[in-house]
């Protein structure tokens, strides 16, 4: 075969295969496009170029800053901004799904009265009848013209009465505040400077006003902050954490008065009366060594206790008594939430004028209390003269509403709100409302009398009261910084002690449930985005729906495993979910997340998962056995690491030797890739930073119009995500490892392609060329990573015109038949260096920043230049204990991880 | 006993040669077709809803190409130009010029008028204008000399092998991610 001239090269046997396949569809002109330029065009807009705006969000009544990316005029991705307290940046999973909102398609269109269309000035017209008595339920907010404009109507209109409820406002630790300071505080953790956190049922690291703030501040920095959790269900922070103890509503009860017993009783700092009361907790507790070494280095370390918002009022308190008897670095700061800490929060009574019907016209302003069942159900609204919602989905509540209108969409409202710590995050709208909506402000001025005001308006009004700045500057940067008023603990208080006082050990139950936000869908308010319906559980891996989460003990007891469905029972009701058994589950305790079960407008929630409002948190259920089987849509079905510790994910303990890099390989072959671009890019994933927390992956999902398979597509092992997280168990600890394209520099997938679909580029990129791609399916099959995504159908067909505004124009939407993976954001890339090109300069250092590294608020991923000596990623890739995934195989990755290293001995399960 | 007749051999052998000239030329035509004016396009004016004249514009008043399409250097798309741009000059010259009718009624009505797209890439095709531009690649270089255009039709084929020969010559970067993403 030495005959030149008999050899065909490739690209001639390409241009044949090419040629029959042109033969099979035979040529076609393709279809001429159309330009609408512009009648005049904005200063600020350049047609093909992003454009970022400074907006916000509000969840729960607090304010996180974000960035809008836009292009000609439509929001397509979130960030973080840099400038915001709160996010510094990054995002996480739920700010990321923000534009499939706007976009989507089972939003409401348009005012309604029974069946007829309604404009929003009958809608308005109908709520101002001075002499009925009007009840206004709204959630929770921090934005200072709703509560101007609350003041004014419970001035004005004295048969009012204004509610703020969501089901995971933070009661109790407003209850708990307001005894121990006098007014409902936050807490807000000096990160930086916090060398332990203790985390009681909270997944502080992952959810929450403040997770962003301080997954960043306590893990992002270069000896990060030792991490004890006691949590009732298995959370990324819990997962994360060096040391954790699941245990029930009784067990985190006795063990944090052991420890509280221990701390309180040795610190002189404490008065006598509450050294009594830790006296009298620590002879109720049980000994447990796990307690006293955390009372020991709480003692040491001034360590921080934080509470999560689904515990009782009394261990708030006791987590406030017990950070300013250890002088922890945690200051308190009264809280920016209109009302918190107040009677109108207080939904207890709502739910009796209900009742009484001692309301003639109730309106609900965002919320869903139909579904989240608490307050009142269908029936007891149905009773009431006149029910008005205003909401983003015709939902649950508005089914049972006489008249509707649309909420306006955070990306469509101008308005304001403040981060936990009292920063104002500033909202300007990024596109006009799709479908006529309003924002929460408009409705509420529209009741008080003022229907001509809009929401620029009024926020520009409350902007004049604020101490600095300039309006467009605060639009600009999007944040103003506001001095919140800081408390401090009375620990001398009568209200502090008669709370702790009646605090008793609750009753111990042979099962019990422990309700808990979801991570991605929350309390169901983002059932409808598939992106994070399909986001895999933290922990669990579960996607699509909610499941009964038990330990093995559990499920050994009633003879049943993962997938078996199960009747959980309690006082109220009853839901029927499968069964799952994880390790990290706590013993007698049912694990269920919110958010399944919608039955309203939000189609793409129709049957997903069950309502567990029907539940109440902490109390006792029986569960039993229904004798069907579930599939469940899981994207990872097993977390051992089998005997590959060494060689996928890492893990050593704080005090044992650094882990040896992997002996030097052997090769017959040249070792040096030729690679000859100017810049070399890669990554690097710090297994001790990261948390799990899916940000990574919904931003992937987002940036690179990655689209979603549905339940039957993850149960059929066609989940499409870029980048996934592996979970593995070791060595009694958890390791989360992201894992996405390695761009080997020996890429398997590279040699086996048969139409060369997948190259490497000169800068050290693993290609994937879509128009090459014929479907072969080789290359997933030779990439040992496994992290190469077919489409197996046409998965964007369906797509209605709204949906479609959603892709990012930087990235080729796929069609079925071709292999997709991680590109390194490589839009991203070209762009900027296309920029830089444009402008005759350099790439500056570290300007191309991945979607992925982006979100990541710890700092995990870490993207740059390897040839850049000066860059973050060098520095990174100096680490002695960097290491390659399956580095065995020779693949020489250009993604590098260095491993997790537990600060404890984790012997405490 | 003779099984084939004398011309058999000479009935195979057309027979062969019959069949490969015929998938040959079968596959010759299809690229021959696949390039060929028809079906890129090009040397087609589509009908726009002005009839712009570059001729005019750009031969007589030598009006430069970036005072419209002042997109080419910046980035992306060297964009059309917005009514405002039009009506910059029109509401001085020519205002009552029926030519210039729709034009008028777009800037009165604040409606876009909507031009036939005449220079396309396919869709996976992320092409910046800005970068070509800049360094040293002339407008006529892929869109012809359309200052002696009266309506404006593309002059090359657009297609992959047109891109990647410029981009060897001049040692500009051939990755596929430069292009394909």
């Amino acid at each position: 075969m030495g005959d030149e001239s008999l050899r065909v090269s490739r690209r001639a046997l390409v241009a044949w295969g090419a040629a029959s396949a042109a033969l099979a569809t035979a040529c076609a002109r393709a279809p001429r496009g159309k330009i609408a330029p512009y009648v005049t065009q904005p200063t600020a807009v350049h047609p093909g170029k992003a454009t970022f705006y400074a907006t916000s969000n509000e969840v729960d009544g607090y304010g996180l800053g974000l960035l809008a990316e836009c292009h000609e005029g439509r929001p397509t991705k979130i960030e973080g901004n840099p400038l915001s307290s709160a996010s510094g940046g990054a995002s996480g999973a739920r700010d990321q799904a923000l534009v499939a909102s706007l976009y989507d398609p089972h939003r409401a269109r348009g005012g309604r009265d029974g069946g007829g269309a309604l404009s929003f000035a009958a809608f308005a017209a109908a709520l101002t009848r001075p002499t009925e008595r009007l009840g206004i339920l709204l959630e929770p907010t921090s934005s200072r013209t709703v509560s101007a404009l609350v003041s004014r109507i419970r001035r004005e209109l004295p048969n009012a009465s204004v509610w703020f409820d969501a089901p995971f406002a933070r009661r109790n630790a407003w209850r708990a505040t307001v005894a121990a300071c006098g007014a409902a505080a936050e807490p807000i953790i000096d990160a930086p400077s916090t060398k332990m956190v203790l985390a009681i049922d909270a997944d502080m690291l992952a959810q929450g006003p403040s997770a962003l703030r301080d997954a960043r501040g306590l893990v992002a920095r270069p000896e990060r902050a030792l991490l004890v959790a006691i949590e009732g269900y298995p959370t990324a922070t819990g997962a994360f954490a060096d040391r954790r103890r699941a245990a029930g509503t009784r067990g985190r009860a006795l063990l944090l008065r052991a420890i509280a017993g221990h701390v309180l009783g040795s610190s002189s700092a404490v008065p006598t009366n509450l050294r009594a009361l830790a006296a009298r907790y620590r002879a109720e507790s049980v000994s447990d060594p796990f307690a006293e070494r955390i009372a020991r280095d709480l003692v040491a370390l001034r360590g921080v206790v934080v509470a999560g918002d689904g515990e009782v009022a009394a261990v708030h308190a006791l987590a406030a008594v017990l950070n300013a008897a250890l002088g922890a670095p945690v200051k308190l700061v009264a809280s920016s939430v209109v009302d918190a800490g107040r009677a109108s929060f207080d939904t207890n009574t709502l739910a009796a004028r209900v009742r009484e019907r001692s309301i003639d016209t109730l309106v609900v302003i965002g919320g869903n209390p139909v579904y989240d069942a608490r307050i009142f159900d269908a029936a007891a609204l149905a009773e009431i003269k006149h029910t008005a919602y205003v909401g983003l989905y015709e939902n649950e509540t508005a089914a049972v509403a006489k008249t509707f209108y649309p909420l306006a969409h955070p990306l469509e409202s101008w308005g304001e709100a403040a981060s936990d710590d009292g920063e104002i995050c500033i909202r300007q709208p990024m596109i006009e409302p799709l479908f006529g909506g309003r924002t929460v402000a408009e409705v509420l001025a529209a009741i008080a009398g003022d229907a001509t005001s809009d929401a620029r308006a009024l926020t520009r009004r409350t902007f004049e009261t604020m101490p600095t700045g300039t309006w467009d500057d605060a639009l600009a940067r999007g944040v103003v910084r506001a001095n919140a008023t800081a408390l401090a603990v009375d620990l001398e208080c009568a209200a502090l002690h008669e709370l702790l006082d009646a605090w008793s050990v609750p009753a111990e139950h042979a099962i019990e449930v422990a309700l808990h936000a979801s991570p991605s869908l929350h309390d169901g308010r983002f059932a409808n985005v598939p992106v994070l319906q399909e986001l895999p559980d933290p922990v669990t891996k579960l996607t699509w729906g909610n499941h009964a989460l038990v330990a093995q003990a559990l499920a050994t007891e009633l003879s049943a495993s993962s997938g078996d469905e199960v009747v959980v029972r309690g006082k109220r009701g009853a839901v029927a979910l499968p069964l799952v058994i994880d390790a990290l589950a706590a013993r007698g305790v049912v694990a269920i997340a919110h958010g399944g079960g919608r039955n309203g407008g939000e189609r793409n929630a129709h049957g997903v998962g069950q309502n567990a409002f029907v539940l109440d948190d902490g109390e006792p259920v029986t569960i039993e056995k229904t004798g069907r089987a579930r599939l469940l849509a899981r994207t990872q079905l097993d977390f051992s690491l089998a005997d590959r510790a060494a060689s996928i994910a890492r893990l050593r303990l704080a005090d044992e030797a650094p882990l040896p890099p992997a002996p030097a390989r052997l090769s017959l072959y040249d070792d040096a890739p030729r690679l000859v671009g100017l810049h070399q890019w890669g990554m690097t994933i710090d297994l001790d930073a990261c948390t799990g927390c899916n940000a990574c992956v919904a931003a992937c999902q987002v940036e690179n119009n990655v689209p979603t398979v549905g339940a039957a597509g993850v149960i059929a092992g066609r989940v499409m995500h870029w980048i996934r997280i592996d979970r593995y168990a070791t060595r009694d600890q958890t390791v989360m490892q992201p894992m996405l394209c390695q761009h080997c520099e020996e890429a398997p997938c590279e040699y086996v392609c048969p139409v060369n679909a997948t190259v490497h580029s000169a800068d050290g990129l693993n290609e994937m060329v879509y128009n090459r791609c014929v479907g072969t399916r080789f290359c997933s099959n030779n990439c040992p990573y496994k992290v190469r995504r077919f489409n197996w159908f046409e998965y964007h067909e369906d797509e209605t015109p709204l949906e479609i505004l959603a892709h990012n124009p930087e990235v080729t939407v796929r069609e079925r038949g071709v292999m997709e993976k991680c590109t390194f954001c490589v839009q991203r890339i070209r762009n900027a260096e296309q920029a830089a090109s444009i402008e005759g300069r350099s790439l500056e250092r570290d300007a191309v920043v991945t979607a992925c590294a982006q979100a990541c608020a710890t700092r995990a991923i870490v993207f740059g230049d390897l040839a850049d000596e000066g860059s973050a990623l060098a520095a990174r890739r100096r680490h002695a204990e960097l290491y390659a995934a399956l580095d065995e195989l020779g693949t020489r990755p250009r993604v590098r991880y260095t491993p997790k290293v537990v600060r404890d001995d984790g012997a405490a399960q | 006993m003779q099984l084939f007749s004398p011309w058999a051999d000479s009935l195979l052998r057309g027979g062969v040669a019959c069949v490969v000239l015929g998938v040959g030329g079968g596959f010759a035509a299809l690229f021959a077709g696949e390039r060929s004016p028809f079906i890129t396009q090009a040397n087609e004016a589509p009908m726009q809803p002005v009839k712009f004249d570059h001729r005019h514009h750009v031969g007589d008043d030598a009006i430069p190409c970036l005072y419209c399409h002042d997109g080419a250097t910046k980035g992306r798309f060297a964009g059309v130009p917005d009514v405002a741009t039009c009506m910059g000059c029109h509401n001085q010259i020519w205002t009552n010029s029926p030519e210039l009718a729709p034009v008028r009624a777009a800037a009165a009505d604040n409606r876009p008028i909507v031009w036939q797209r005449v220079t396309n890439l396919p869709d996976h095709v992320f092409f910046n204008h800005g970068v070509h531009v800049t360094h040293g690649v002339a407008c006529a270089h892929c869109h012809g000399d359309v200052g002696a255009m009266g309506q404006v039709h593309p002059t090359e084929p657009l297609t992959m092998k047109f891109c990647v020969d410029c981009h060897k010559e001049r040692g500009a970067t051939i990755d596929c991610s430069s292009c394909h993403r």
